[in-house]
C-alpha cells in the first residue's frame, strides 16, 4: 500500500473517532457552536481527503454529511437525535469502508454503491427539499463556470452555418443560450433512472452529444451497469425549466450561459487557403481606425469573389453578420479577421472567462495549460486589486499581488515590464491604495489582447537588470533556512513494525541468557575460568542494556485505556435508547495506560460488563422513581494504576444482584446442589454470576442474553492475567472490579521437571513449593489430598493431568515435590518431580494446530536455546 | 531551491502536496493550522504558500489577513478548499491569497500555477 493511502487511513480512522466524539457532545449540548463547527470540519476535511482517492462512496457519503452539517451549522435545519443516528451510521459506514480498504489492499467493492446511495440520501432527506431550491439556478449556473472550471466547448461547428446563423440572431435578440453537462451518476441504473430519456428531454435543444467520460475500457473488463456517459446539449431553454427538469439531481447539471458569439465558427472547405495577407492588414486596419463601412465593403467584395463552399467565404459571412448585429464587438470581429488569415477556428471562451488564454504566448515557453495558468493569474489578481481598499493588511495584500504578477511577467519573458510594476507597487503603497497597480495592470495586460506585446527593442537592456533582480531575490530566500525545520514531534508508527521490534527484543533476550551457559561451559568444559568470569561480568553489561531495551518498548507500546473508552459513550446511548432507559455515563481516567495487549483484551470483557450493567442493573425511569432514585442512572467506568496493576471498576447505581434470585436460578440450573444452596454466603452467592452458562435476565434480550454470561468476561480477563470480583448491594447497585497486569509481555515463571522433561508456570500463581510425605496424602472422596496450614488442598500429579505414563518421582525422605497454585480463588497442588529455578520469559502463544491445546498458556525459549512449554493451571486443573 | 509552506490540518493532504511538490524539486514545509503557519513564516521566509480554508484555531483566512499584516516579503498564496462557491474566493482575495483552486487539484494543475508563481520557466 502506498504511504498517501496507509496516511489517509490512518488520519480517516483518526477523524471518525472524533466524529463519533462530538457527536455526542453535540447530543449533550446541542446548541454548541464551538462543537458544530469542530464536528463540521472534521467531516469536512476527512471529505475532502477521500477526494483524493478513488473512493467514490465514501465521498459521497461524507459529501452528504457534510452538507448536512452545514446546513445545521447556518440554523437552515433543526437539531434533533434522528440527526444524529443517521450520521452515526454514515459514519459506521465509512468506518467499514476505511476497513475494507485496509484488508483490501486499497480497493472498495463494488457492493458498496447502495449502500452509499442510501446513507448519502437519508441524510439529504434531512435537509429538506428547500435547501435545494435556495441556490438560485442562474447565479449557480454562472458560479459554475468559475475561473478553473472552463467548460469544454461542444464543437458546435457540427451544427449547419445557417441554423447558427439563425440561432446567433435569436439569441442576440434576447433569447439565453445555454450549455448543458449532465453527468448522470456512475450508478444511475440502480436508481431506476434513465439518462439518456432524461437527456432526451431537455427542451429546445440545439445541438446535443453523448461522450464517454473516460476511455471505454476493454470489453471483457467493461462494467455495463456504470453509466460512463456524459450528455452535452446546447439549449434556447430558460434556466429553470432545466433546474425544474434536474430537480432531483441538481448537482449532476452543469449550465453554462455562453455568449452568442461562440457560434462564429467559419465552417467549410478549407482548400482555397487563407484569405490574402494584405487583405488582413487591410481589414485589420479598417477596424483600428473605426472604418465600419469600409470593412464592410472590402469584406462583401471578397465574399463574392471567393466560392460560397470555402472556408473563408464562411468566415467572411459570419465577419459581415457579426458587423451588422454587433457592430461594437471590436474584438469578435478582429478574432475573425485574424482566423480568416490562420484558417483556424476562433477560439471563443465564455464570459466569466474573460479569462481567455493568451494564444501569443503558446510557444516554447508555455503550453496552452500554462498560457490558461497565466490568464487566471492575471484575472485574479485584477479581482484582487479591484477589492476595497480598507482593510488593514491592504499593503501585504498588494505586496503579494504584486509580486505574483512579477513572477507571472517573468515566466512569460515579459521583463520589460517589471520596472514600471515596481514603480506602480511603490506608488499604491505609497498612497495606500490598489489603483495604480491596477492601471499597471490594465496598460500591461488588458483584458482586451490589442494591446500585448510591446516593442522588442527594449527588452535587451532589460534582461540585465532582469538578472539582477533575480540575485536578488535568491539571496533574499536563499538562506539556509531548511536548517531550522522543525519537525513533527509525535510519530505514527504501525502496530507491525511495534510487534517485529518486540520480537526482536525477545530474541535478544532469549540470545543474552545464553552467555551464562557460555561462561559456566569455559569454566566446566574447556577449564578456562578468567574467561569465564569475563563473560559474566560482560553478561552484566549486556543484560543491564536489554532489560532498559525492553522497558523502553513496553513504554512505546503503552495506550491509554481510552482506545476502549472512547466506544463507551456510543454503546451507552445506542443500548439505553433501544431499553428506553436513561443512562448518564461517567468515564474516568480514560489516561491510564497499559500495554497495548492488555486494553486490546479488555474491549471485549467491558462491553459485555456494561452491556450487561444496562441491561440487568439499571432499571426504567418508571422503576427507579417509584424506588426514589433519580430518573436516570448512573454508569462509572473508571480506571486507575496502582504498583504495576490497573484496575477498571465499573459501578452502576441499579438495582443490584439478589443472591436469593441467583441461588435458585444457580440451582435451577443445575450449577449447585441443594445443601451447597443452603450454606452458600451472600458474596458466595453473587459471585455465582461468573460460573459458565450463568444468566440472569429474567427476559433474554437481544443485548445481553445470547447464553454467554460472565464466564466469558471472567476467562477473558484471565487469559491476560486478569482477575475480576463483583461487589453488589441489593437495590443500591453492583460494582465490577477488574486488575489487570500492566505488561504481559514478560512473565516470570518457575521451571520444574516431571518424567525428565521441564515445563513452566507462572509465578503470579504459585502460591508455594512444597515437599509432601507419602504418609501425609489422603484420600478424600477419591481425590488425594493433604492438610497444609490447616486447608485441605487437593493434589493432583502432573503427569497425569499431561497423560503421561509415570509414577511421581520421590525423594530419599519419600517426599513429594508439590506446587501449590491458585486456581480461581482455590488452593491446588501439582505433584511435579522437581523443582528449579525461576526465569523471566517472552511468552509466545501457541499457534497453528497445537494453539487448540488448552493446557498450555504458550511456549518460550530459553537460554540454552530449548524450547519451554508454559502450562496454564486454569485449563488444565 | 525554492520554499514552500503547506498549511493544512489534513496530514493526507499534506502529504499529497508534499509528494507533488517534492518531485517538483521544491522544498516543502508544513503547518497543522494558521497559528503554527504564522509561527514557521515568520521565523522564515518562503517562497510560496499553499493554504487550506478549513482549520483549527486559526483557519486560512485569518493566517492570510495575519501574514499580510506583517512587513516582511509578501510572497504569493495559492488558496486550495473545497468550497466551490465564489464567495469563498471572494474572502480569500480580500484575506490576501493570491489564487483559488478548487480540490482535489491535480498534481499537473498545481504545478502549472506554482511555476508561474515563483516565476520558473517552462522547459
Amino acid at each position: 500500500m502506498n504511504p498517501l493511502l496507509e496516511q489517509f487511513l490512518s488520519e480517516a480512522r483518526d477523524f471518525l473517532h472524533g466524529i463519533a466524539e462530538k457527536l455526542m457532545q453535540l447530543e449533550n449540548d446541542p446548541g454548541s457552536t464551538p462543537v458544530m463547527n469542530e464536528l463540521f470540519r472534521l467531516v469536512h476535511t476527512l471529505k475532502g481527503n477521500s477526494g483524493l482517492f478513488e473512493f467514490p462512496e465514501m465521498t459521497r457519503v461524507l459529501h452528504a454529511g457534510e452538507d448536512l452539517l452545514d446546513a445545521v451549522r447556518d440554523g437552515r435545519v433543526g437539531y434533533s437525535q434522528e440527526l444524529t443516528d443517521r450520521l452515526l451510521d454514515a459514519m459506521d459506514f465509512v468506518n467499514l469502508l476505511v476497513d475494507e480498504i485496509e484488508s483490501n489492499d486499497g480497493a472498495i467493492g463494488s457492493d458498496h454503491a447502495q449502500n452509499a446511495l442510501r446513507l448519502a440520501e437519508s441524510l439529504r432527506q434531512l435537509i429538506g427539499v428547500t435547501a435545494v431550491e435556495v441556490k438560485a439556478p442562474v447565479a449557480e449556473a454562472s458560479q459554475a463556470s468559475s475561473v478553473h472550471n472552463m467548460p469544454e466547448l461542444p464543437r458546435l461547428a457540427e451544427l449547419p452555418e445557417q441554423q447558427r446563423m439563425a440561432l446567433y440572431r435569436e439569441a442576440l435578440a434576447g433569447d439565453t443560450l445555454l450549455f448543458v453537462e449532465y453527468t448522470p451518476e456512475q450508478e444511475c441504473f440502480f436508481k431506476g433512472e434513465d439518462p439518456f430519456h432524461q437527456a432526451r428531454q431537455i427542451p429546445d435543444v440545439v445541438w446535443q452529444s453523448v461522450l464517454p467520460r473516460e476511455p471505454w475500457s476493454a470489453p471483457a473488463e467493461l462494467d455495463a451497469y456504470h453509466c460512463n456517459l456524459v450528455f452535452n446539449a446546447l439549449t434556447t431553454a430558460a434556466p429553470e425549466e432545466l433546474y425544474e427538469l434536474f430537480r432531483y439531481t441538481p448537482e449532476q447539471l452543469r449550465i453554462v450561459p455562453l455568449p452568442p458569439i461562440v457560434l462564429a465558427l467559419p465552417h467549410g472547405d478549407p482548400n482555397g487557403g487563407p484569405v490574402y495577407g494584405d487583405f488582413v492588414t487591410d481589414a485589420l486596419g479598417r477596424l483600428d481606425t473605426g472604418d465600419m463601412a469600409g470593412l464592410e465593403s472590402v469584406a462583401r467584395t471578397m465574399l463574392e469573389l471567393s466560392s460560397p463552399s470555402l472556408w473563408l467565404s464562411s468566415g467572411l459571412r459570419w465577419l459581415l453578420l457579426v458587423l451588422e448585429l454587433e457592430p461594437g464587438n471590436r474584438y469578435a470581429q478582429r478574432t475573425l479577421i485574424e482566423s480568416l488569415g490562420s484558417l483556424t477556428l476562433p477560439v471563443w471562451t465564455t464570459p466569466e472567462t474573460a479569462v481567455e488564454a493568451d494564444s501569443e504566448l503558446v510557444g516554447e515557453r508555455f503550453s496552452e495549460a500554462d498560457a490558461r495558468a497565466f490568464a487566471d493569474i492575471l484575472q485574479a489578481q485584477r479581482e484582487i486589486l479591484g477589492l476595497p481598499d480598507s482593510d488593514a493588511w491592504l499593503p501585504g495584500r498588494l505586496n503579494a499581488a504584486a509580486t505574483a504578477l512579477a513572477a507571472c511577467q517573468r515566466s512569460a519573458g515579459r521583463i520589460e515590464a517589471l520596472p514600471t510594476l515596481e514603480a506602480a507597487l511603490a506608488e499604491a503603497l505609497d498612497s495606500v491604495e490598489a489603483a495604480p497597480l491596477l492601471a499597471w495592470l490594465d496598460a500591461h495586460a488588458p483584458l482586451d489582447r490589442s494591446a500585448t506585446a510591446e516593442s522588442e527593442a527594449e527588452a535587451a537592456p532589460m534582461q540585465v537588470r532582469n538578472a539582477l533582480i533575480d540575485v536578488e531575490s535568491d539571496n533574499k530566500f536563499g538562506r539556509r533556512v531548511e536548517d531550522s525545520y522543525v519537525g513533527p514531534k509525535t510519530l505514527k508508527v504501525d502496530q507491525d513494525k511495534i510487534d517485529n521490534l518486540m520480537g526482536l527484543i525477545g530474541e535478544m533476550v532469549v540470545a543474552k541468557n545464553s552467555l551464562p551457559y557460555l561462561a559456566s561451559r569455559a569454566e566446566t568444559q574447556y577449564g578456562v575460568r578468567e574467561l569465564g568470569r569475563e563473560i559474566k561480568t560482560q553478561y552484566a553489561v549486556i543484560n543491564r542494556i536489554a532489560e532498559e531495551m525492553q522497558d523502553a518498548i513496553m513504554q512505546v507500546r503503552m495506550m491509554p485505556v481510552s482506545f476502549v473508552f472512547q466506544r463507551f459513550p456510543r454503546l451507552v446511548r445506542d443500548t439505553s435508547r433501544k431499553l428506553a432507559k436513561e443512562v448518564n455515563l461517567i468515564l474516568e481516567g480514560e489516561n491510564t495506560e497499559a500495554d497495548k495487549n492488555i486494553v486490546e483484551a479488555l474491549a471485549d470483557p467491558l462491553i459485555h460488563i456494561v452491556r450487561n450493567s444496562l441491561d440487568h442493573g439499571i432499571e426504567t425511569p418508571e422503576v427507579r422513581r417509584a424506588a426514589g432514585k433519580p430518573p436516570a442512572g448512573r454508569l462509572t467506568i473508571r480506571a486507575t494504576q496502582e504498583a504495576d496493576r490497573v484496575y477498571i471498576e465499573i459501578s452502576d447505581d441499579g438495582k443490584g444482584i439478589d443472591p436469593t434470585i441467583i441461588k435458585r436460578k444457580a440451582y435451577e440450573k443445575g450449577i449447585i446442589d441443594e445443601s451447597t444452596m443452603e450454606r452458600l454466603s451472600d458474596q458466595e452467592a453473587v459471585n455465582l454470576v461468573f460460573a459458565a452458562g450463568f444468566s440472569t435476565a429474567e427476559v433474554i434480550s437481544d443485548l445481553s442474553g445470547r447464553g454467554v454470561g460472565m464466564d466469558v468476561v471472567r476467562s477473558a480477563v484471565e487469559k491476560v492475567n486478569g482477575t475480576v470480583s463483583l461487589e453488589s448491594e441489593l437495590g443500591k447497585g453492583t460494582l465490577i472490579r477488574l486488575s489487570l497486569p500492566l505488561s504481559m509481555a514478560v512473565t516470570n515463571v518457575m521451571i520444574v521437571e516431571s518424567d525428565k522433561q521441564i515445563f513452566g508456570v507462572p509465578m503470579d500463581m504459585v502460591v508455594e513449593t512444597v515437599r509432601v510425605s507419602r504418609s501425609a496424602i489422603r484420600t478424600i472422596k477419591k481425590r488425594q489430598t493433604t492438610v497444609l496450614r490447616g486447608r485441605i488442598v487437593p493434589l493432583l500429579a502432573l503427569n497425569e493431568l499431561l497423560a503421561i505414563d509415570a509414577e511421581p518421582y520421590a525423594n530419599e525422605d519419600d517426599e513429594l515435590a508439590t506446587l501449590v497454585v491458585r486456581v480461581h480463588e482455590e488452593h491446588v497442588g501439582i505433584v511435579v518431580d522437581d523443582f528449579r529455578e525461576t526465569v523471566d520469559i517472552i511468552l509466545k502463544p501457541m499457534a497453528g494446530i497445537i494453539g487448540g491445546l488448552g493446557g498450555y498458556s504458550g511456549s518460550a525459549l530459553l537460554g540454552d536455546g530449548s524450547v519451554l512449554m508454559v502450562l496454564n493451571p486454569r485449563e488444565l486443573v | 531551491m525554492k520554499r514552500i509552506l503547506v498549511v493544512d490540518d489534513a496530514a493526507t493532504v499534506r502529504l499529497y502536496h508534499r509528494n507533488i511538490l517534492e518531485a517538483a524539486g521544491y522544498a516543502v514545509d508544513e503547518a497543522v493550522n494558521g497559528i503554527e503557519a504564522m509561527e514557521k513564516a515568520l521565523q522564515t521566509p518562503f517562497d510560496l504558500y499553499v493554504v487550506d480554508i478549513n482549520m483549527p484555531k486559526l483557519d486560512g483566512y485569518g493566517f492570510l489577513r495575519e501574514i499580510r499584516s506583517q512587513e516582511i516579503a509578501q510572497p504569493p498564496a495559492i488558496m486550495v478548499s473545497t468550497e466551490a462557491e465564489s464567495n469563498d474566493r471572494h474572502r480569500a482575495y480580500r484575506a490576501g491569497a493570491n489564487i483559488y483552486l478548487i480540490k482535489p487539484v491535480k498534481p499537473d494543475g498545481l504545478l502549472t500555477y506554482i511555476r508561474l508563481l515563483l516565476a520558473e520557466e517552462r522547459t
